[in-house]
């Protein structure tokens, strides 16, 4: 086998770094506080790292074929997992979203996402939208789409939902379906969204609060603005250079969830804009390399697959940036390969390690292709 | 092919989405990281931290002798927040046995679970320190400072007090409020996001400067001793008030003023500096001073009393007390005689005497560094009546304070020179190191040495035998004058009848006081109201608890603390800083003054007087010298005699760079020992090789005196 693109090992690696060092910075107040232990989240986060690196080694050696056979295994232990959270689920913040398995917790949203990724992959694959019209090309994909968002929303968590269908459906536009045939799920996502927000009152709050914002600049602090405002002071605090690493002080238990949904607050006060723009740039190369893969790629499977892949992560990153930032409403969506959290980042690194595979499949293929060229040219 | 062009066409847009939407977030970050930078810094001060004073420690007031009279004193108060705890149980019986209360009341009281309750206030220190210091949640530790007067409610009045911020408010705490108050400093607390402060290392911004110690002229002792007995007086003549001042007439330091009753902080008043009154006879010696001093008569000359009553002018009549046909001179002070202290007073003259008391200061400020002083009435003669010379002469129709009386008797007391008060002796460092020293000023010299020496003699005969035998001491001479004023009531605008202020003024010893005293009892009440009877007895209880008091003033050995008045027409000390102490030695020589050093070392650091002041031909100057030179580190130690690796090891102690000649014991360095670090270049050190067998002294000795330039030994060094 040949050898993959390695930016696509560097950047997941470095990011994931810079994730536990900030995970360590924004954490050890609040593990003091909670568990007089501010190492607490730190060595949680380091298992899981190397859990990941494994995870990522393992899946840029896998069988891409066998990946695409066992595909619907996978969705459906991943659709069985949703369905046992539902059941057993292990609350956290008025939402049912984790499975504690012994020591670990798990979120099935996100083997349910890779899942859904491959799954779909493979559909589009065996069943490209653009030859089979807008009933037999586009519904079926969308249905399998729809069905899992509703899972994921039943929990519910509409951010990831919202961000599950937007990932299907990029891939559905990737895969070649024609425009017309994609404005109509747009128009129908539009509709679910809004009857979301009347069902789910705490997403509508959200809503309105953001809108209230970017129309006036205010923020209602006391309510549900509290988490952006101390957001903003945090990235705002910043400055050219920022406080210096472990300096921050929003930390403090002034911004909720510093070490997960928010961490690139604390990067930003404590490293300032120069940190957080080399953030920004190493995830911007990282989606850079990762579509370029995605370009190069002659398997439809592989194509769909690493596209997915790709958009998924930087979906991710700019939803969660743009939270951080308020420029979306504030919902909890991780930073790629940065925030806590186990699930998320063994998923982002597995896709990752994909990501390389996929490389390296190019790397053969077009290896190959030059030689059967210059074969027929002799 | 068409395929393939999609496929990438349609990456593309994906790219461009995510890119786009990339810079857009690079693009807010910018602009929340760098244009509203100073609006967030600002906001995430307001949100976090919280400026906090941290209160220097105010300084001490001591006495002469370095008793603290007013002090800050450290109180800690423990609050609980039972909600906070873990083992309320066993956090209140920890609590109880520490602060000493009864454990189940505490648990009762802890378990009704409230925010927030005083366990115990004002604390002691160390309780204090051992609570904070056992890290219970939800165990908070405040510390409060309360100013604690030592001698209770004694001292009052000339102490002042502070306010709840313990800026001093009156008295000498306002006075020297400067020096005790010290700089605060300020900490940022930060708060976190559930509102508990914490300080964070790194938010403290200045520390506290705390205030400096002041060192006053008083005694605790005599202060104590005057105020016992001047409220026993007050109280068993069922007086209005007393007030008493006690000064060195030396020096004219106030060693004690005291008042009767202490009224409530707020309407104390140090009365000795703030009240005036009318001084009645006390205020005669100016009349005689005067009449010595211009030789307008003899102490034995005879002068008529016509029998009690003489009318000045028509209508204005003066009484004696007793009658008599007429008295000497030395008698009239002797029996208080009006009538010959008035035509006395004609005899010298208005301008006369009104330059004369002018002179002691009366009808001016003393100058004492103390608030709400008041200057007394001294109308100048062309504001005088026909009656007015005779009247001011008996000591009527001016109205002094205190302090300035005893001021002027403190003149006759030490030959003829008025001095200035003084009430600060020294500032001090908070860790006891002095700053500024005062020392006494002399104002002018007023009368001559033989008119005071005739003046006491009166004086000591009024003790002895005349008006105030009550202040007598078996065994000590007292010299002394008794004043019996009648009130003036406003209310009637005339001098009231059975209203009187007696007072005694008084010193001791006779021959050398060390001590002048001012006795004033405002409206006795009862048969005795003659200063005599009545001011002249807590004169001698004072002076009869101080001689069985060790080291009081009348002990020699601590008489020399006050040095000798110096004389008006002085020398100027010349500035001695850093002069090695021969040449301090030769260079007081030649003004005629005498160098007492303090201290050993090699160069004066401080002197006492300052340079620029005035000092009598003959008087000492105190000179620090600086402490030896290896004890600081702060000059180059004497290097020669040493092996070189032990100098090398001394000089990089003192990080300085030597170069080295040669080897073995060093016998030569430059610069010289005593030479000020950080030095500007390095050290040289020239070095022989010494046989083993000859002692290190005389290497060093003989070895320096070949060297010749470099002086072997720090004592010796001239200017480097």
């Amino acid at each position: 086998m040949r050898r993959g693109d390695r930016w696509l090992l560097v950047l997941p690696l470095a990011l994931t770094a810079v994730g536990v060092v900030m995970v360590y910075s924004s954490s050890a107040i609040l593990g003091i506080t909670r568990y007089q232990d501010p190492d607490y989240f730190l060595s949680k986060q380091l298992i899981r790292a190397v859990l990941g690196v494994g995870a990522l080694l393992l899946c840029s050696r896998l069988s891409l074929r066998r990946l695409e056979q066992a595909a619907p295994v996978l969705l459906g232990a991943a659709v069985a997992l949703l369905l046992l959270v539902e059941l057993v689920g292990h609350k956290a913040g008025g939402a049912t979203r984790q499975l504690q398995l012994g020591p670990l917790t798990l979120s099935p949203i996100d083997l349910g996402r890779f899942a859904t990724v491959i799954f779909l992959a493979r559909w589009l694959k065996r069943h490209p939208p653009a030859e089979h019209g807008f009933v037999r090309g586009l519904l079926p994909p969308l249905a399998i789409l729809g069905a899992l968002s509703f899972l994921v929303l039943r929990q519910p968590n509409l951010s990831s939902a919202v961000l599950l269908g937007a990932t299907g459906f990029a891939m559905i536009y990737l895969s070649g379906a024609p425009l017309r045939h994609l404005a109509v799920p747009v128009g129908a996502g539009a509709i679910t969204g809004l009857v979301m927000l009347r069902t789910h009152p705490y997403q509508m709050e959200r809503v309105r609060s953001f809108v209230h914002f970017v129309m006036t600049g205010e923020l209602d602090v006391h309510g549900s603005g509290w988490q952006l405002e101390q957001s903003l002071i945090a990235i705002g605090s910043g400055g050219w250079h920022g406080r210096g690493l472990g300096g921050g002080l929003q930390k403090y238990l002034f911004l909720p969830e510093a070490h997960t949904d928010f961490i690139f607050s604390i990067l930003a006060e404590e490293l300032g804009f120069i940190g957080a723009t080399f953030l920004l740039v190493l995830i911007a190369l990282l989606l850079w390399r990762s579509l370029r893969v995605t370009a190069r790629t002659s398997d439809p499977f592989l194509f769909l697959l690493a596209g997915g892949l790709t958009l998924q992560i930087g979906l991710y990153a700019l939803v969660n940036l743009a939270v951080a930032t308020g420029l979306a409403p504030t919902t909890g969506l991780p930073l790629p390969f940065v925030s806590y959290g186990g699930s998320a980042l063994l998923a982002n690194l597995a896709a990752a390690g994909l990501l390389y595979r996929i490389s390296a499949a190019n790397a053969s293929h077009e290896a190959l292709a030059r030689q059967r060229w210059s074969r027929e040219g002799a | 092919m068409a395929h393939r062009d999609m496929r990438r066409s349609r990456v593309l847009v994906a790219a461009a989405g995510l890119l786009s939407g990339l810079v857009i977030l690079w693009l807010r970050v910018a602009w929340l990281d760098l244009v509203l930078h100073a609006d967030f810094e600002d906001r995430a001060e307001r949100n976090q931290e919280q400026r906090e004073l941290i209160k220097p420690v105010r300084g001490n007031l001591l006495d002469r002798q370095g008793r603290p009279l007013a002090r800050d004193l450290l109180t800690y108060s423990i609050s609980a927040a039972p909600k906070e705890m873990k083992d309320a149980r066993q956090v209140a019986r920890g609590l109880a046995a520490l602060v000493r209360t009864d454990a189940r009341r505490l648990q009762r009281a802890f378990e009704a679970k409230p925010r927030f309750l005083w366990v115990a206030r004002r604390l002691p220190p160390e309780t204090g320190q051992r609570i904070a210091a056992s890290g219970w949640r939800g165990v908070h530790v405040a510390i409060e400072t309360r100013r604690e007067y030592l001698l209770g409610p004694a001292a009052c009045e000339v102490l002042g007090r502070t306010d709840l911020d313990n800026t001093g408010v009156d008295g000498l705490e306002l006075e020297a409020d400067e020096e005790l108050r010290g700089r605060p400093g300020w900490t940022t607390l930060f708060r976190d996001g559930r509102g508990q402060a914490h300080a964070l290392p790194r938010g403290l911004r200045r520390p506290p400067v705390n205030g400096r110690h002041v060192v006053l002229t008083l005694d605790a002792d005599l202060q104590a001793i005057v105020e016992s007995h001047l409220a026993r007086a007050v109280d068993t003549l069922h007086a209005v008030r007393g007030f008493a001042v006690f000064l060195d007439p030396r020096t004219g330091e106030v060693l004690a003023s005291a008042c009767a009753p202490h009224l409530p902080p707020g309407r104390a008043r140090n009365w000795p500096f703030t009240d005036q009154y009318e001084p009645g006879s006390t205020f005669k010696v100016v009349t005689a001073g005067a009449v010595l001093e211009e030789n307008l008569a003899r102490p034995d000359q005879y002068f008529d009393a016509c029998n009690g009553a003489w009318q000045v002018v028509p209508g204005a009549w003066i009484h004696d007390a007793h009658r008599a046909a007429g008295y000497t001179f030395r008698d009239a002070v002797r029996h208080s005689s009006n009538i010959v202290m008035g035509k006395l007073g004609l005899l010298v003259g208005s301008e006369r005497l009104y330059r004369y008391a002018t002179a002691l200061g009366f009808g001016s400020l003393t100058g004492v560094r103390f608030p709400g002083e008041t200057a007394g009435r001294l109308h100048s003669p062309a504001q005088w009546s026909a009656r007015s010379c005779p009247t001011i002469a008996i000591g009527h129709e001016v109205s002094v304070t205190p302090l300035q009386l005893a001021l002027a008797y403190a003149a006759i007391a030490n030959g003829g020179v008025l001095m200035e008060p003084m009430l600060v002796r020294e500032v001090r460092d908070e860790r006891g190191g002095v700053l500024r020293r005062f020392g006494p000023h002399a104002s002018h010299r007023v009368f001559g040495e033989g008119t005071t020496r005739t003046l006491r003699e009166f004086l000591t005969a009024v003790v002895d035998s005349g008006t105030a035998k009550a202040a007598g001491v078996p065994g000590l001479a007292i010299g002394g004058k008794t004043g019996t004023a009648q009130k003036y009531d406003p209310r009637t605008r005339t001098y009231g009848r059975g209203m009187y202020l007696s007072s005694f003024v008084g010193f001791a010893p006779a021959a050398a006081p060390t001590l002048v005293g001012v006795v004033v009892i405002d409206e006795p009440h009862g048969a005795h109201y003659y200063g005599g009877e009545v001011a002249a007895p807590v004169f001698r209880e004072v002076i009869l608890d101080l001689r069985r008091l060790p080291h009081g003033p009348f002990d020699p050995g601590v008489s020399q603390v006050a040095v000798k008045p110096p004389a008006p027409a002085p020398v100027v000390v010349p500035d001695l800083k850093l002069l090695p102490p021969r040449a301090v030695e030769r260079r007081l020589a030649e003004f005629g003054l005498r160098a007492h050093f303090e201290g050993q070392g090699a160069r004066a650091l401080a002197q006492a007087p300052a340079a620029g002041q005035a000092a009598e031909r003959g008087a000492g100057v105190t000179v620090w010298l600086s402490p030896p030179a290896d004890s600081t580190g702060r000059t180059l130690p004497d290097l020669v005699g040493l092996p070189v690796r032990e100098a090398l090891r001394r000089l990089t102690l003192r990080q300085v760079q030597a170069r080295i000649v040669g080897r073995g014991t060093v016998v030569r360095q430059s610069p010289a020992p005593g030479t000020a670090l950080p030095l500007a270049s390095g050290c040289t050190l020239w070095c022989e090789a010494v046989a083993p067998s000859a002692p290190a002294a005389p290497a060093s000795g003989s070895a320096a005196a070949a060297s010749g330039p470099a002086p072997g030994n720090g004592r010796q060094a001239g200017e480097p």
